[in-house]
This record gives structure tokens, sequence and C-alpha cells, in this order.
């Protein structure tokens, strides 16, 4: 099974959302990573044939999706990033729905449903309503009903978005033992969701794809480039002030800072490992400066 | 397979020792199984299993106001002088189960359910339709229930009786989708204030009833028309996407 994107481009208007976008997609886990407007959405949404392309094809072992139609759905699964249902919804009623627009009836729906609330930790909640639900658990319910009727193709848009630690550990052991067979593609901005259980890492920036490969791999462009520090406090304030700083942290009088340079940036600094953290620093400075202005 | 037929079964298994399971076949024939079970699962829902389960997703309160409305009919439409107090009484009655049509039609799009149900194997116009299907076809039960009841009270021409039970409720739905078009409503309770307040224009409107006495038939028409052009331009939107195109 093959998900092939070729040249793939949405506008909106004279906003360019994905831009010339091309990559293939095999039965693994792919953590699409970039800042916010980076485009993620738009794919994800062209991903699942919701939006079509200005220009360019996604083709499923080699045909169009659109042609596929039914068959195509059919292998599909989508987590969206916001989570809509209707008032008078239960986790329960919610999942017969989904199940329902998926074509799968029946006592199959029922006992696929009460597995994968078990899964998501939400059984003991599958008679409560669900605009009761916390932000997590209304997401972890997301999660369950992408899942509904194995499909081949996983798309989660932000699936970590509000769950905390704990439910992280377990979102990420979930979808490591789905994965197996299967293309699952999830996007996020929150780096160490895709360092634990993607395969492959693919960086989106202004709609374009700038880089894609395993962790190791794509941190490499940045190998001799990150080094950390233990300064004076006065020292350190001065140095987050001038360089791109990852990590600032207090130990004892003195601050150990970790920093972005092309080269030494203060003495005694020492070169250090590269992380995906580093790398989406390094990439998406500017736009989480602009965020933060 | 009976109890007996099992036990008999279980101990014919049970002479023969099954030797360990090969790791790598044994996840082979779990891959092979799964194959076959996905090229085994029929590719089109069947209608009526598609119209049975969004049946079940239909609001109970757009049931019970079909069910009110006749209810209501059947209790109240006693007594009545001449047909101008039947005609008003339908244009009070048949907005009670007009209310609900249109908000329900387009809840999908109020309560951002649509990007989840686009990416779903059933296609939102298969959806879409299916639904209007089912709606449609309690709303025209319930009229003709209204227009039966009237009939069997006032030995009034049953057809002229459904003329007047559509004409509130096609205008009733068009203003109501119109309304959502027009001014980009985007929540539950602005759609079913607009489809009350249209409601309650006929109510408090029935005294003019008689005004459209000689036109009923032509206004039915129309409004039945413009309504069926309003449902086919929604259906068109939720096919053709462009309800949630946001950029992120």
């Amino acid at each position: 099974m093959e998900l092939s994107l070729k040249h793939l481009t949405r506008k909106y208007g004279e906003k360019i959302a994905v831009d010339d976008f091309s990559a293939a997609f095999a039965p693994k886990v792919y953590g699409l990573l970039g800042a916010n407007g980076a485009g993620k959405t738009t794919l994800m949404r062209l991903i699942c044939d919701i939006l079509k392309p200005t220009s360019g094809s996604i083709t499923l072992d080699g045909v169009g999706i659109s042609s596929l139609d039914e068959s195509y759905r059919e292998k599909l699964g989508y987590d969206p990033q916001r989570f809509g249902y209707y008032p008078d919804f239960t986790a329960e009623s919610y999942m017969a729905y989904i199940a329902a627009l998926k074509g799968i009836g029946g006592a199959a729906a029922r006992n696929e449903a009460r597995w994968l609330l078990e899964a998501v930790g939400l059984s003991d909640a599958a008679k409560r309503k669900i605009k009761t639900f916390s932000g997590g658990m209304q997401k972890r319910l997301g999660i369950a009903q992408a899942m509904l009727g194995d499909p081949a193709i996983l798309i989660l848009d932000e699936p970590t978005a509000g769950l905390d630690p704990k439910e992280r550990v377990h979102f990420r052991n979930l979808i490591s033992s789905f994965a197996p067979g299967k293309i699952v593609i999830l996007s996020t901005h929150i780096v160490s969701d895709v360092e634990y259980i993607a395969a492959e890492i693919m960086m989106m920036r202004q709609g374009r794809l700038i880089r894609r490969g395993d962790a190791r791999t794509i941190t490499g462009i940045i190998a001799d480039s990150v080094w950390e520090a233990v300064v004076a406090p006065d020292v350190a304030e001065r140095a987050s002030a001038g360089m791109t700083v990852g990590n600032i942290r207090h130990e004892g009088g003195a601050v150990r800072l970790r920093i972005l340079s092309d080269k030494k940036p203060l003495d005694g600094a020492v070169r250090v490992e590269p992380n995906l953290e580093d790398l989406y620093l390094h990439y998406f400075e500017e736009a989480a400066e602009s965020c933060a202005e | 397979m009976n109890k007996k037929q099992e036990k008999q079964f279980k101990g014919q298994l049970a002479q023969y020792a099954a030797p360990p399971p090969d790791g790598q076949k044994k996840q082979r024939a779990i891959a092979l199984a799964q194959m076959a079970l996905k090229e085994s699962v029929v590719a089109k829902t069947p209608l009526l299993s598609l119209a049975r389960s969004q049946a079940r997703h239909v609001s109970k309160p757009l049931w019970l106001l079909q069910l009110a409305a006749v209810l209501a009919t059947w209790l109240f439409s006693k007594g009545f002088a001449d047909m101008r107090q039947v005609q008003s009484f339908i244009f009070i009655v048949v907005p009670i189960l007009a209310f609900y049509t249109a908000p329900e039609f387009v809840k999908s799009r109020i309560y951002g359910m649509g990007e989840l149900e686009m990416a779903c194997k059933n296609s939102p116009a298969k959806i879409a339709a299916v639904k209007l299907l089912l709606i449609g076809t309690a709303n025209i039960a319930a009229i003709a229930a209204i227009a039966l009841i009237l009939r069997s009270r006032y030995q009034a021409d049953f057809a002229t009786l459904l003329a007047y039970g559509f004409m509130p409720f096609n205008v009733i739905n068009c203003a109501t989708l119109s309304a959502m078009e027009i001014f980009k409503i985007k929540t539950s309770y602005a759609l079913l204030s607009v489809s009350l307040i249209a409601s309650l224009v006929f109510v408090f409107g029935s005294d003019a009833a008689p005004l459209l006495q000689n036109a009923v038939t032509g206004c039915s028409l129309g409004s039945a028309a413009l309504l069926a052009m309003l449902l086919a331009f929604s259906i068109k939107r939720t096919s053709g996407r462009r309800d949630i195109l946001i950029w992120n």
C-alpha cells in the first residue's frame, strides 16, 4: 500500500496553504511537524479528500483517491483537530453513530466500540454525555472513533493537544500497537509526540515539506550547532536576549543554557547531540517569534 | 451447532495433540485472515441499513414534535364553524412540526461534525439524502395525518388540506435555510431562534390565512419549489465541501 502525494498545492484565494508538497507514504508512523499555520491541517484535509487540491494529485496504489471515493474512505480513520459532537450524544452513541457512517453495523460495531473505549480509558464513561467530558476525554474519544473499523490509513490532527503526560504515554503506546501494517500520519507541533513514536518525521513550513527522515537523520543538519554552557545569571540574561536559546535551567547559583549557534557562543560552551526540539527551534524560530508577538 | 455436537467436536479435536504454533506462520495466518475479512466486507452500505442507522440518530425532539402536532390536531380541532377557522388552525399546528426540521437537517454544520462526517465511508451527500428522505417522510406523514383528521371532521377536500399544510411548512424551512446561508448562522440557538420566529409568524398570523385561500395552490407549489431549491443548494454545499474551508 502506498499513498502518494504529487505536487500538491492548495490555495485559499491568494494564500497558499500547501505548496507543491510531494511525498510517498508506506505503512509506518509519520510525524508531521510544523508551527501553527504551516499548512498541516490543510494537508490532512486534502489527504482525507475533504478538500480538493488546487493542483497536484493524491493516489492510493496509483489510483486517484477521489475516484476511489467510498472504497478510499473505507480505509480511512480521521481525528480532526476540532472535536465536534451532537449535544445529546454519549460516548457510546457517538461511537455507534460514527460506526454507522463508516458502514459498520450491528454487533461488530458494538464490540469494536466497547473495545476501543476501553483502550482509550473511557469504558467507565461510555454512557455519559460528551458535553460533560473534559478536553482530554474528548480528545481520547476522537482517537477512538478514528480507529473504528481498523482503518488502513489513520490521520490524526493534533491528537495529543489537551492530553496530560500520562494520557500522552498511553496514546503513544496505543498508536504503536495499532500501527503495524498501516499508514499513520499524525500532525503536531509538540516535538516529544513524534520523537517517540514516528518512524519518519516530516517538517513543514509555509506549506512546504522542508525535511523528512528519521530523527537522527534530520537532526544531522544541525549536528555542529547545538551547545550547552553553564554561566552566571547575568551572562545567561544577555545570552538569551541575543542568541537562539533552546533551554534555560537554573542549577544552584548558575544557569545551564542550551544554545543554537554555528560557532562557539560562549566561553566554556560544549557541543552536544542535537535533538528534534533543537531542529524545530532552528526551523521555526521565526514562526515562534511571530506567534509570541 | 448444538451442545451435543459441540462436545463431540471438541472431543474429536482433543484426540490430537497440536504442535506448538510457529510464530511467523501464526502472524501470517492472522494477516491473511485480516485480508480475507477486509475483502469480504461489502463495499456499499445498503440503503436500508443506512436509513435505519440514520433514523436512530435523528434528534428525538423532531419525532416528538411530529407526534405533538398530530395529537394537537386530534385534541383541539373540534367545533370550527367554517373552512377559514380550519385553515387558521393548520397555520398554527403545522409550524409545530416544521420548527425542528431545518435545524435537524443542517445540524452537522452547526455542531462541527461536518469535517468528520466527510471523511467517513458514506459520503455527506448520501447521508444528507437519507436524512432528507427520513425527515421528509416523517413530515409528510404528519401533515397527511393532520389533513386526514380534519377531513374526517369537516368533509373538506384532502388535497386542499394538504396544500394548506405544506405552505407554512415549506415557508418556515425556506426562511430558516435562507437565514442560515445569508447570515452565516453557526450556532444551534441562533438557528432554532430563526425557525421559532418563522413558526411564530405563522402562528400569530393565522388570522390572515384566508387571504391566501384563493392562492393556496400557487403558494404551496411556489414554496415547495423554493424549498426544493434551497435543499438542493444545501446538499450541494455539503458535497461541495465548501463549508469547512477554514484557514488554520
